[in-house]
């Protein structure tokens, strides 16, 4: 057993496409987002969105503000720096692996082709 | 200016649930989504989804900080479900005496018949089974063989029955018949014609020597030492037997031809041959003359005064399986409780007590179906 009980090894996994997309949305806001706006955007679940606020939140990436609204408390979320950084660097890997994997496949398709071309000729 | 926007009592107290529910350093999250639960059209999902995401908090609380407890709680359940759902699965209903998986025709030697013959001899059941002078063949369930011929009583004039079964040893079998011994002989078998009957499982046993135990419930017959003689054996019944004028071997007791059947095709046939001469029990048909006997007593005991073939059905209309159908010689007693029914082909030889006064069943060799009842 970990001596750290919080550490969780599957924080350090690649961000999921509704994660990234979370991220993206923090990134494009400008300011602090609610909850139920955040559900709107990523088309998260409650119980989803919640879990992954958590992680983020526990691991430092976000912050909590209250604000009242229509005479309500509601808690609103934004990236911190660290978070900032954290979903910068993330969009990008998510990005250049997306591209890795829109090359390879291009490259397999264009070997295809010229296999394919070769074949012709030879006929 | 906007009205501020409500919450609904369901999902108020699903969320009330749900920050119960959740470990302390995580409740705050459970509060924030309290406090957006007001603003989301679908409160009642939102608040579902808030107690399932707590109930998660919950979990991973246990497993990460408290495996123990976990642990202790997973074998709580368990139990608590094995206690709860294990004995139903187990729970089945008593088998009835009706019941009871003989075979149509089947011959039993019951606690009843021991009963019956421990108060012939003015013993408990038990005191008769420990006795090791009597020696009694059963078989649970053996289907008599139609080609059969009935068996025939040798001698009777006494208290004692003994069933001798030769073993299948090449050891001549000699035993002590005194007053009372009742040997039934059977026919030699036909050679050529298999057994439909299966033998005793004890029967065949060579290591059983000389005499065939086969009850399983009997431990004092069990006890049987097969190399020691009869009489060494049963204190109790050689002083009468050995009065005995002849020493019967089991061959002869057995069969009254020998000569036609081997010692050890007795010792595999012996019991198997004995009860196949029964006939299949008798049950009465639409224009059958049954007698009925109403008693107030809860048991009523049936004395034999002469060899006669008796059927008992645990019931009052002959159905099922026959609690008892075999011979019963003179000085049997049997007590059956009421209602029972009956099936004699020898009507004077049953005499039956009820209610202080007894009274034989019928006339000489009068077949008769009778039913005793509570008024």
């Amino acid at each position: 057993m970990s001596l750290h009980p919080r550490t969780n090894t599957k924080r350090t996994r690649v961000p999921s496409e509704q994660q990234l997309l979370l991220l993206e949305t923090f990134l494009k806001g400008d300011g602090p987002i609610h909850g139920y706006d955040l559900m709107k955007a990523t088309d998260l679940g409650p119980g989803t969105l919640y879990g992954v606020l958590k992680r983020y939140f526990d691991d430092g990436y976000l912050k909590r503000s209250t604000e009242i609204v229509q005479g309500r408390n509601r808690i609103s979320y934004s990236l911190t720096e660290r978070g900032l950084h954290y979903a910068k660097r993330a969009l990008l890997e998510a990005e250049y692996e997306r591209a890795v994997k829109n090359e390879s496949s291009k490259n397999e398709s264009s070997v295809a082709m010229d296999l394919a071309m070769k074949d012709t000729v030879e006929l | 200016m906007t009205p501020s926007p409500s919450l609904s009592l369901l999902a108020s107290l699903l969320l009330s649930l749900a920050h119960a529910l959740a470990p302390k350093e995580d409740k705050f999250w459970i509060g924030d989504m309290r406090l957006e639960a007001p603003f989301v059209p679908n409160q009642f999902q939102f608040a579902f989804s808030a107690l399932l995401l707590a109930l998660k908090f919950r979990w991973k609380e246990l497993r990460q900080n408290r495996p123990g407890t976990l642990a202790f709680a997973s074998v709580t359940v368990a139990a608590l479900a094995t206690l709860l759902f294990v004995p139903r699965l187990f729970n089945n209903p008593p088998i009835a005496n009706d019941a009871m998986s003989a075979a149509p025709g089947s011959y039993e030697t019951t606690s009843e018949y021991l009963q019956g013959a421990a108060a012939d001899r003015g013993l408990s059941a038990d005191a008769q089974i420990a006795e090791p002078g009597v020696v009694t063949v059963q078989t649970e369930t053996t289907t008599p063989s139609a080609n059969a011929a009935p068996a025939t009583e040798l001698e009777s004039s006494g208290d004692e029955t003994v069933t001798e079964v030769p073993s299948a040893t090449d050891e001549p079998i000699v035993t002590q018949s005194g007053e009372g011994f009742i040997a039934e002989a059977l026919p030699p078998p036909e050679a050529s014609e298999p057994l439909a009957i299966p033998p005793p499982p004890v029967a065949t046993a060579p290591e059983q020597g000389a005499m065939d135990v086969t009850s399983a419930t009997s431990p004092a017959e069990q006890s049987l030492d097969a190399s020691v003689p009869i009489e060494a054996q049963s204190p109790a019944t050689t002083a009468t037997e050995s009065a005995a004028p002849d020493d019967l071997s089991a061959g002869s007791s057995l069969n009254q031809a020998p000569d036609t059947l081997s010692q050890n095709e007795v010792g595999e046939t012996g019991a198997g041959a004995e009860l196949a001469a029964l006939p299949p029990p008798l049950t009465p048909s639409a224009n059958t003359t049954v007698l009925s006997t109403q008693v107030r007593e809860d048991s009523i005991s049936l004395n034999a005064t002469d060899a006669a073939l008796l059927t008992i059905y645990r019931n009052s209309d002959f159905a099922g399986s026959p609690r008892i159908h075999r011979y019963v010689e003179a000085g049997e007693t049997l007590t059956f409780g009421i209602p029972f029914s009956l099936y004699t082909d020898n009507a004077s030889a049953i005499t039956v007590t009820v209610d202080g006064s007894s009274f034989a069943l019928g006339e000489e060799d009068e077949e008769q179906f009778r039913v005793f009842t509570k008024p």
